[in-house]
């Protein structure tokens, strides 16, 4: 009896154990995560001075279809203009991000001398703070002292003016992150059958040849998956043309992130508008979820 | 057949200089401006390196005298701050990781299939609730307004998830037999046989930490609470005056993640690497 | 079974001590003085008894602020003050936030004169009327006119002036004795001048005047020629021929090389001298000194010889709503007055302290800047309620205008009503 009761007691124990492990987490987790994300998806059906103590105001649908339907309002405009220098901005680096660090993967791994060094290099900038990387470069751009005029002759106005302000956030970009892909290829590469090669070498295939048909495949679920999240990360763009361009020339690099928060935390003053703040916010990360999930889709088909 | 393979190499190494270099000049630049002086900069325009080497900007930048850009005082909150965010992190992570990786329990799987779903989820909606309820809990301008809503990422438990289902379960099981709780079997045996990752996810979570720049500008208002990175932004609009004062801060501000970058950058390579090993 | 309890007391501990580490932190930051620079005061142990003042200066600013309240607080007041600087949006932003949620309100702030229309209206600050009336030390006379007008709304006063702080135009007394060695003989330099000399400087490589805070420079531009930013304080009116004059007739000077080009460091050029006039911040005149430039200071760059508006802002001192005893409030009016006689190290760092005692100071009248003060009716201030939103749009429009990458009609018409739009949904 007492030997039963007891393993009773000790059985309802075990069961509460790992509840403990996990609460520290989920406590945070719904503090910090889950009430601000349900707090985020209601803000944006409303109209919310977050500086203020009122509650948001439910407004409906409104905030929607004031930056989708309604042509006459500057929100419908810069909403579209910041979508639009969003997306151009995706289309631009991820390329590259992809492309670039592939080659220099590529590169490193025939070992050629020094390639140690070369690999802690091109990933060291990404242990940089983006406000530090964006010191060094501003100067590098600056149309009379920086660098790159300079040294090439030039007087471009690299940050003032386009296409070069797109260049200039998308050089900075590469050389901020570039590194997070370039081990992963590096890893993947790695991976690949020496058999499988030399066997293709025997055959008297080249390098091309060896890189597309044997390189590329074995490595595909790596290039999926830096694809997947180059994406996701390059549609969080703000920092670099908030200092660099500050969303110049002619509104061409205001990314949507830096129309969010200034309508949400005006910097010069006036009231906050969070309603609608949340509202391009929503929508901005709905399109971020279906992108991501098209391509695992994607990916899952490819498998 | 040799030379061909030499000839690929010389290849390589010609791309890899070339890049190097691009890699290379934005810093040495900022450390040639940093040691020039600013009437130099002024009145002299550009040149590749300082006419006279002079650390005038690098004393200002420490000398007590400024209360206005106190880096020190930045570098130090930094450092209080990403410590204190890395060592909760690991805390949190680590061990509840060790009960959805180890542990049976009711709704396990439920709860770890919500908290992955959300690692798609767009931080940009949480950002202006999570300010008002930063705020509302009287945390702005401290450092649990840094350190708090970071520590629940659920990439991180997925990562040490995965590390310890990797170690075999007759430990657990042979440790039981032996009179061992659930916690002692975390912390004796599971914990140090998953440092690598504990590593790695360390130094994810302090660099993280170290380089937030969004966050740390909407809860840290007070100069003398703010934290480097952010500091920085300070820094930079004195940029087009002081352009001299602006490179020795970033170049201060770089130096922590730097080092530890310089002894842990095996480390940090592995820990991209493990993150494409389990994903991909 | 020992074990097991102690592991859980481990995790709910770890759990507890989180929150609790956050309420600690919380009153921590409010009630301690954090400031190396602040001598400890004897009567630290009841954080009521010290001034919690926050300052929206950074830089050379909040060192002088500093070196004010540090002498101040060497006075031993029965208050003494902390000071917390802040960058200027920062402020703007936690001001609001603490005086609704009643906790960790600073006792006394700087505000810029043109936040506190709108936030009076938002309930903002405490009227300073009647604590004013318990110093009596505090009057109209004792400052600037200009400063001190602008400091009160609707009859109300919410704010005490520090400072006028304003735009001029430096000018390089080698360049003009080489160029246009006549015109600052009335004290202006006006465009019709400028059109003369201009042409001629330019084909040197020499430009004669700069792009410098776009804003700014088009506010004064915009006023002289009889432009109203609104005409019934609510509604912005900037999308007229005026605004348009004044963008086109700039971008006009730029395409011709009298003005700075896009991307040109305005106070680089002017250090090496391809520059004569720059038109930039009185808070400018320490970091020009140290270039060793020969330059001189006048008023703002004009299309009327006689009225050279130039724009200006000032910092006042606001005390944020929340429960103040008496005693404490008059401690904050003391430390208000102190600035009336103690502010010259602010005039150091370029400002314009808004104090008579100080202006009328032989030493104030050496300075610069000192030729700023004389004429308030020169001075120009925003009263606009929602000034914030104003010059946002300007910010993203001017230069962009007047640097071709804009077209003027567009971009007057769409953030005439960007401006309107965020009224309307704010």
């Amino acid at each position: 009896m007492g030997k039963a009761i007891k393993a009773g007691a000790k059985k309802k124990k075990t069961e509460i154990t790992p509840y403990l492990f996990i609460a520290p987490q989920i406590i945070l987790f719904i503090v910090f995560f889950l009430v601000p994300a349900c707090m985020g998806i209601y803000a944006a059906f409303t109209r919310w001075n977050i500086l203020s103590n009122e509650l948001p105001t439910f407004v409906g649908l409104d905030n929607f279809k004031e930056i989708f339907l309604n042509t006459e309002s500057t929100y419908y405009k810069f909403f579209r203009a910041g979508f639009k220098n969003t997306v151009t901005f995706v289309l631009l680096s991820v390329p590259f991000c992809i492309v670039l660090p592939l080659l220099m993967a590529l590169a490193i791994n025939k070992k050629p001398w020094g390639h140690k060094f070369f690999q802690s290099l091109f990933y060291m900038p990404t242990v940089l703070s983006i406000s530090t990387v964006i010191l060094i470069w501003y100067y590098m751009f600056n149309k009379n002292l920086g660098l790159i005029n300079n040294l090439f002759h030039l007087k471009v106005n690299w940050v003032g003016a386009q296409p070069y302000a797109w260049f200039a956030i998308v050089i900075v970009t590469i050389w901020w992150t570039i590194g997070q892909n370039l081990v992963i290829y590096l890893a993947a590469l790695n991976g690949v059958s020496q058999d499988l090669l030399e066997a293709a070498e025997v055959d008297g295939a080249g390098p091309a040849r060896k890189f597309f048909n044997i390189m590329i495949p074995s490595i595909r679920n790596q290039l999926a998956y830096t694809f997947v999240l180059t994406t996701v990360a390059q549609f969080n763009i703000y920092g670099q043309p908030l200092m660099l361009t500050g969303g110049g020339p002619n509104n061409s690099t205001n990314v949507l992130l830096m129309v969010i928060r200034d309508l949400a935390f005006p910097s010069y003053g006036g009231n906050s508008i969070s309603g609608l703040a949340s509202a391009m916010a929503l929508v901005m990360g709905s399109l971020m979820i279906v992108i991501a999930l098209l391509q695992y889709r994607f990916i899952g088909e490819r498998e | 057949m040799k030379k061909k393979i030499d000839y690929m190499k010389i290849l390589a190494f010609v791309f890899c200089v070339i890049l190097a270099l691009v890699w290379i000049a934005p810093l040495t630049q900022s450390l040639s401006t940093s040691l020039k002086s600013e009437k130099e900069i002024k009145m002299s325009g550009f040149s590749y390196f300082p006419a006279e080497i002079t650390f005038d900007s690098y004393k200002d930048l420490f000398s007590t005298k400024s209360a206005s850009t106190p880096i020190l005082k930045w570098f130090w909150n930094s450092l209080v701050t990403s410590s204190l965010f890395t060592v909760l992190v690991l805390i949190i992570s680590s061990t509840s990781a060790f009960a959805y990786a180890r542990m049976k329990f009711k709704g396990r799987d439920l709860l770890f299939s919500i908290l992955m779903a959300t690692m798609v989820f767009p931080s940009v909606i949480n950002l202006i609730p999570t300010y008002k309820i930063v705020a509302g809990m009287h945390l702005l301008n401290t450092k649990w307004a840094l350190v708090l809503p970071g520590v629940s990422g659920a990439f991180n438990i997925f990562l040490i998830k995965q590390f310890m289902m990797g170690i075999p379960k007759e430990l657990d099981e042979a440790a039981k037999i032996d009179g061992a709780s659930w916690f002692q079997i975390y912390l004796r045996i599971i914990v140090p046989l998953c440092a690598p990752v504990l590593i790695v996810v360390g130094m994810f979570a302090f660099t993280g930490s170290w380089n937030d720049f969004l966050w740390p500008t909407l809860v840290m208002s007070n100069v003398d609470k703010m934290t480097i990175t952010p500091g920085m932004q300070i820094l930079k609009g004195t940029y087009d005056v002081y352009p001299s004062h602006a490179m020795a801060g970033g170049i201060v501000s770089v130096i922590p993640t730097f080092v530890l970058f310089l002894f842990a950058q095996k480390y940090f390579i592995k820990g991209m690497q493990l993150q494409s090993a389990v994903k991909g | 079974m020992k074990k097991k309890v102690l592991s859980i007391l481990l995790a709910t501990a770890m759990t507890l001590s989180l929150t609790a580490c956050g309420g600690s932190a919380s009153t921590d930051g409010g009630a301690k003085p954090a400031s190396t620079e602040t001598p400890a005061p004897a009567n630290t142990a009841s954080g009521d008894k010290t001034i919690e003042f926050w300052s929206v200066f950074t830089g050379g600013d909040g060192d002088a602020m500093q070196q004010i309240v540090d002498e101040y607080n060497a006075t031993n007041p029965e208050y003494p003050v902390v000071h917390r600087m802040m960058a200027q949006e920062d402020l703007y932003t936690n001001l609001p936030l603490a005086v609704n949620a009643g906790t960790d309100v600073p006792d006394v702030a700087i505000n810029h004169v043109d936040r506190i229309p709108l936030n009076s209206e938002n309930n903002i600050y405490l009227a300073l009327d009647d604590y004013i009336a318990a110093n009596g030390n505090i009057t109209a006379d004792k400052y600037n006119k200009a400063a001190w007008d602008a400091g009160a709304v609707n009859g109300k006063r919410y704010g005490i002036p520090l400072d006028v702080h304003g735009y001029l135009t430096y000018y390089n007394k080698d360049l003009v004795e080489k160029y246009c060695p006549n015109v600052l003989d009335d004290g202006v330099v006006t465009f019709d001048e400028i059109a003369e000399f201009g042409p001629t400087a330019a084909a040197d490589g020499v430009y004669s005047y700069a792009l410098t805070w776009a804003r700014n420079e088009f506010q004064e531009w915009y006023a002289q020629l009889g432009g109203k930013v609104t005409e019934d304080g609510v509604e912005p009116t900037l999308n007229n021929d005026i605004a348009k004059k004044v963008l086109l007739d700039w971008k006009d000077n730029i395409e011709k090389g009298i003005c700075t080009q896009d991307g040109d460091d305005p106070t680089n050029l002017f250090g090496q001298g391809q520059l004569i006039f720059l038109p930039e911040g009185t808070w400018m005149i320490g970091t020009l000194k140290s270039m060793g430039v020969n330059f001189g200071t006048t008023y703002a760059i004009s299309y009327d010889a006689n009225s050279p508006l130039s724009w200006a802002d000032s910092h006042q001192f606001v005390i944020p709503r929340k429960d103040i005893d008496a005693a404490k409030a008059e401690g904050v009016m003391e430390f208000i007055a102190y600035f009336q006689d103690h502010s010259l190290p602010w005039a150091e760092v370029g400002q314009c302290p808004a104090t008579v005692a100080i202006t009328d100071d032989a030493a104030f009248q050496e300075m610069p800047q000192a030729f700023f003060l004389q004429d308030p009716s020169l001075i120009l201030i925003s009263d606009y309620k929602y000034y914030g939103y104003m010059v946002s749009a300007l910010d993203a429009f001017v230069a962009e205008v007047a640097f071709g990458k804009m077209d003027v009609d567009e971009a007057l018409a769409t953030y005439n009503q960007q401006i309107s739009d965020n009224i309307k949904n704010q």
